[in-house]
């Protein structure tokens, strides 16, 4: 009974679900609509549900963390804490909208250390150019001149050294690029079919619980 | 109690079953379309022009391929003397069982055709009045009461009948090749570098006495890369508990949380070490995406693991992982279908299983010849599919017609 | 004692060469750091020549203005990639509201709500435009697919009420929106893989006018749809946002941040050049 409530009942809600979905692609009828609505809805009251899930988690592994003697980075895991029952609690009282204090700090500090964290893409960049591209091969040299150019084209100094640099820049992104990417996505797109067919025939039921044959 | 090759034997024939209801209703379509038993609904199908009077064409019609709850209108001007004047549109409606019509629409001409949802509802016949204003709203024309127009639901989309078709010829394939390894026939795979890599790197870190740190991407758990991921950590999951190691999996998705605790815990099960599970190392980090990988980097900085994988849908946090993790000086390797990000990973890591290599994965990791089988059905799909395009290619040289919209399919 | 004098001689050198070669990743850094920062203090950028991809952005804007039709923008990106996305947004804003082109605002990321809010109502009152009249903000809504879907049929199955919750009947901009069809161009603003999922449950559907705005990092991947015809412009990253503006000939921050990409992208192709010269250096000294 047990594996049949882990296993099979899991599995028979996937085949389902696979089915309707497939079906539901080609079919435009306002039932098979209304079953996707209610779907929809369900989902988000699902994923709304989860995050309770992921709060209790994340408070469960810092808090223990935290109370780690042993732990030399158990200050990281309070400061963790502290921000985020702080958030929350700064929120329920003052409220979200402009002005409040919820909002401030949303402003001037998330928005700020985000904004950070995806410029660290620049130095990192620069970093990996640095030390990976190489003229080893005739290949690797093809790389190294398609994304010369391309760089240049993405500024404005490009088009004064060359008029012909944006023109070769738009080339090799409308022609080698996008045949590329068709390749890489037709692969993708077939791959996605078979394993979603393995999944809802549950000839693949790792994602069930557990790995192996069943 | 059903066993798994019970339904799947009862898959085949709700396979079949799902082919009758979602292709019959084509001929059933086609065969209403083409007859003329049914007076009430056969004029209603095809495009009518109802309101020529020589100086605007108005034609009405059902919209196609929808689920119902929709009349499209469209006009064509032929006199020069209201095509210069004529900018806006007003359209009034008036259902069977109305008294007077309503305007339902005034809109700016030039786009030449309205779709009417506005609460109109399948089965009823509705009428039609257009007027043409200039652009200080005086009325330059009117056509004449246009319909009755009845609107209904289709059941299959015929414009994704392309589609639909090389849909069954894919999963035909993948599963005859599952069904031949079932049988015992031998399928050689092209060996791939990041899948060996991915049991060294847990064998050296189970060595060095480090852990390993697993991230799945930043995508929802019905992503097919999340899917191939947890299959991937299923296996490796079972070789950390075997080697009695340890594995760090920061979660992104309160769901996919949910699913990956579920699935590491049952590798800990079945390996027979059920205490060495360590709730601790398995949790939901944060939702926000630099939020979530600062909080790797800074995972990384402080417990130097000998092994960092990073399989599943990335964006722009790719990088910022790779170089972090390089920085500790471990393994790394990655995985992902998120095709502007493999670049980045294939500077900064070890070894990147690219696009589809994430999918198959798991299958080269396992025993199972089935999931072989589904692989080797893949490379046959792939083939099949170029030969097509190839033949498909030369057609359109050759001029052929009807070729894009084979290729293009529909809405 | 020549011999042993130029063995020292090539020692040094090597050892110079994999001293750099294994530079410390933070002198990299300091050198990207004041690459980007420096020109901040120079003049913005203000000639640059647009590309056909962002020109038929421009285009259709006019268009719009031209048809008396409204645009939708959809502001789908938080502070993470506000600084490569948000000229974008300004750009398209100032060229709507200069030309009279109603805008409908929506969102589908949580953290970009008010982001977006903020910007909508900033650039409105530059040219003193009524919200609820001019433009419209319908705020945040989750499930985008869906949303996306019923946007197809009518904004009012998802949309009850406006960001400011005044109901959606009571907005006069809206009184005669009610799908795609009545929107003259289509736009998506996004780090994220939303432009694809607008692509998919939007113009594969309904078949509108369909423009997106994306980070340079994520470019590549929307070229395939560039050409497919279902994207009908792309604009990638500052750079775009910067012809933009040119075009629209009103200085913006995509063009004050050329300066600043300009000599990123130079120090990064400086240190490319570096790294292959020293490596070749390396390997003719281990030839030897």
């Amino acid at each position: 009974m047990f594996m049949f409530l882990k296993k099979t009942v899991p599995f028979l809600i996937t085949l389902g679900m696979g089915i309707y979905t497939f079906a539901y692609y080609f079919m435009p009828h306002r039932a098979m609509q209304n079953i996707w609505d209610q779907l929809s809805n369900w989902a988000i009251i699902v994923g709304g549900g989860s995050m309770a899930v992921g709060i209790v988690s994340m408070f469960r592994t810092y808090y223990k963390r935290s109370m780690n003697r042993a732990d030399p980075n158990r200050y990281y895991c309070m400061i963790t804490l502290v921000c985020m029952v702080g958030m929350a609690v700064i929120g329920f009282v003052t409220g979200i909208g402009d002005g409040t204090l919820f909002n401030d700090l949303f402003l001037n500090v998330m928005l700020p250390l985000e904004s950070t964290m995806f410029s660290l893409l620049a130095f990192y960049i620069a970093s990996a150019a640095f030390r990976s591209f190489r003229l080893k091969t005739f290949s690797a040299g093809l790389l190294l001149f398609a994304a010369v150019v391309v760089m240049l084209a993405q500024i404005p100094a490009g088009e004064n050294i060359s008029k012909q640099i944006p023109v070769i820049a738009a080339w090799i992104n409308e022609y080698p690029n996008v045949a590329a990417q068709r390749a890489i996505m037709i692969g993708i797109a077939i791959g996605s079919v078979a394993t979603a067919l393995k999944i809802i025939l549950g000839i693949d039921k790792s994602v069930f619980s557990g790995a192996g044959k069943v | 109690m059903l066993t798994t090759k019970k339904l799947q034997t009862r898959f085949f024939l709700l396979l079949m079953t799902l082919l009758v209801v979602v292709v019959a209703p084509v001929f059933a379509e086609e065969a209403q379309t083409s007859s003329a038993q049914n007076p009430e609904q056969a004029p209603l199908v095809t495009l009518t022009p109802v309101a020529d009077q020589g100086s605007v064409l108005v034609q009405g019609m059902d919209s196609e391929n929808d689920k119902g709850g929709s009349i499209d209108l469209s006009w064509e001007i032929r006199d020069p003397v209201i095509s210069a004047n004529a900018t806006k549109i007003q359209i009034f409606r008036k259902a069977e069982s109305d008294a007077e019509f309503t305007e339902v629409k005034h809109m700016d001409i030039s786009a030449l055709k309205y779709a009417d949802k506005k609460e109109v509802q399948d089965n009823i016949k509705y009428s039609y009045i257009l007027n043409f204003l200039d652009k200080d709203n005086r009325k330059v024309y009117q056509s004449g009461v246009m319909g009755p127009f009845v609107a209904y639901p289709q059941w299959f989309n015929t414009s994704k009948f392309a589609t639909l078709f090389f849909a069954f010829i894919t999963i035909a394939i993948v599963l005859l090749f599952i069904q031949l390894a079932k049988q015992g026939k031998k399928f050689y795979v092209r060996p791939l570098g990041g899948i060996k890599a991915i049991e060294d790197a847990v064998g050296r870190a189970t060595e060095m006495g480090k852990p390993c740190v697993y991230v799945p991407g930043i995508s929802v758990i019905e992503d097919i890369a999340t899917l191939a991921s947890i299959s991937i950590l299923s296996k490796i999951s079972e070789v950390i508990a075997n080697y009695q190691s340890r594995i760090v999996i920061p979660n992104y998705d309160p769901i996919v949380y949910s699913v990956i605790d579920e699935v590491v815990k049952s590798a800990y099960v079945k390996a027979g070490r059920p205490d060495a599970y360590r709730s601790e190392d398995v949790y939901y980090l944060t939702g926000r995406q630099f939020a979530y990988a600062s909080g790797i980097a800074g995972l990384m900085a402080r417990e130097k693991p000998a092994a960092n994988f990073f399989l599943g849908w990335f964006m722009a946090e790719s990088l910022i992982l790779a170089e972090a993790g390089s920085m500790t000086g471990a393994i790394q390797i990655a995985g992902t279908d998120s095709i502007s990000q493999i670049p980045f990973f294939i500077v900064a890591c070890d070894y990147t299983l690219i696009g589809e290599e994430l999918y198959a994965a798991a299958a080269y990791m396992g025993q199972d010849v089935r999931l072989l089988g589904g692989l080797k059905g893949q490379d046959y799909v792939k083939l099949f599919l170029m030969l097509t395009l190839i033949v498909l290619f030369i057609l359109k040289l050759c001029g052929v017609p009807g070729i894009d919209t084979i290729l293009v399919g529909g809405n | 004692m020549t011999t042993m004098n130029k063995s020292n001689q090539d020692t040094e050198s090597k050892k110079w060469l994999n001293f750099i070669l294994n530079l410390d990743k933070r002198i990299v850094y300091v050198f990207m750091f004041f690459a980007v920062c420096l020109p901040f203090f120079l003049n913005p950028v203000v000639d640059i020549k647009s590309t056909p991809r962002v020109q038929s952005a421009f285009d259709l804007v006019e268009e719009a203005a031209k048809n008396h039709k409204a645009i939708m923008i959809g502001f789908d990106y938080d502070p993470s990639t506000l600084a490569e996305l948000q000229p974008m947004a300004v750009a398209f804003l100032r060229h709507a509201f200069s030309k009279n082109v109603p805008v409908v605002g929506i969102n589908f990321l949580p953290n970009g709500t008010s982001l977006a809010a903020s910007t909508m109502d900033q650039i409105a009152k530059e040219y003193g435009k009524k919200n609820g009249e001019d433009y419209v903000f319908m705020g945040y809504l989750p499930q985008p697919t869906l949303v996306l879907l019923n946007l197809g049929e009518d904004i009012r199955k998802s949309y009850k009420v406006d960001y400011r919750g005044i109901k959606v009947d009571d907005i006069p901009l809206l009184k005669n929106i009610q799908n795609y069809n009545d929107f003259h161009l289509v736009i998506c603003i996004s780090g994220t893989r939303m432009p694809s999922s607008y692509i998919v449950y939007g113009v594969n559907r309904y078949n509108f006018n369909y423009v997106a705005g994306v980070t340079a990092v994520s470019a590549t991947e929307y070229y395939p749809f560039l050409q497919s015809g279902q994207m009908k412009g792309l604009l990638a990253g500052m750079k775009s946002a910067a012809e933009y503006e040119s075009m629209a000939g009103r200085l913006g921050d995509g063009m004050r941040g050329m300066a600043s990409q300009t000599w990123g992208h130079i120090t990064i192709i400086i240190f490319i050049i570096i790294g292959n010269i020293l490596y070749y250096a390396r390997k003719r000294m281990d030839v030897k």
